[in-house]
């Protein structure tokens, strides 16, 4: 095993505390030492859960060992599979925080924000990866981009040439971007995998 | 990019790196940043090892770089 391979093994060790929950939906922040144990947020955020399974898949399979990748799958299907489902209104997109105690979403601010946006990048990114393990991850995708295009895409009264991606906030859109360069980015990233 | 001395001041330090402890007691590090920018670091870093022939052309350097990091990656993926 290479140095570099080696380092990474040592750190995702020490990370891997971060996963030590009830419902394995990560704490994002961790402490090291002097004794080496999880923060104890009762939430996180889909950004920070759904934008650790590329690395820690790639790991594992770089070392055969299947731990990582199971500890990031499984907090991954938490939001592939979103509970409660009553409160999620738009196909794909689902909400922001996730309680560590039951991995069940907490609010549906939904959209392609910060604390969102790596979420659905991962997403395409799995499948690109892997097209045959990760399909469930592209359907997610597609799901998403579909109930973006629909719900969330917004162009403004004064250059109605342009679109923009809002926000869903509990029952309604809000005409609020961020990240827009990042959507096109990720939208153009997306026609390779899919085969546009 | 030829740019010998920094890569390798690089992979030394990445070497005698302690990766289980931080510098000060009690201080909260996040996995989601720790993951996207060391761990995927160290992941790419591995994988790049394929493009240094191509980067570097002193034969030795190209040695040196190969012996801290023969990743499994770069074998499969140049036959």
């Amino acid at each position: 095993m290479g140095k570099l391979l080696e380092q990474a093994v040592s750190l995702a060790d020490s990370l891997s505390i971060a996963f030590d929950t009830p419902s394995g939906v990560p704490d994002d922040e961790v402490i090291f030492n002097p004794k080496r144990r999880r923060f104890g947020n009762h939430d996180n955020s889909i950004t920070c859960i759904g934008t650790l399974v590329l690395e820690w898949t790639r790991l594992s399979d770089l070392t055969g060992n299947p731990t990582y990748a199971g500890l990031a799958q499984k907090a991954q299907a938490h939001l592939l599979s979103p509970k409660p489902d009553t409160g999620f209104k738009l196909p794909g997109l689902v909400g922001t925080y996730v309680r560590l105690n039951n991995g069940e979403f907490g609010d549906y601010q939904a959209g392609w924000g910060g604390g969102s946006d790596s979420y659905y990048e991962y997403l395409i990114k799995m499948y690109a990866y892997d097209p045959v393990a990760f399909a469930a991850y592209k359907d997610s995708w597609v799901q998403a981009a579909e109930s973006s295009m629909q719900y969330l895409a917004s162009h403004p009264t004064s250059r109605t040439d342009l679109t923009f991606l809002g926000e869903f906030r509990g029952n309604s859109t809000v005409p609020m971007s961020s990240h827009c360069m990042f959507q096109s980015h990720r939208s153009i990233l997306t026609m390779k995998p899919l085969d546009y | 990019m030829q740019q010998v001395e920094i890569v390798d001041k690089i992979l030394r330090q990445i070497a005698i790196t302690d990766f289980t402890r931080t510098a000060v007691d009690d201080q909260p590090i996040s996995l989601f940043e720790t993951t996207i920018r060391y761990l995927g670091g160290l992941l790419s870093g591995n994988y790049s090892n394929r493009g240094i022939s191509m980067a570097f052309a002193d034969k030795r350097m190209q040695a040196t770089i190969y012996s801290l990091a023969p990743s499994a990656i770069w074998f499969k993926t140049q036959n």
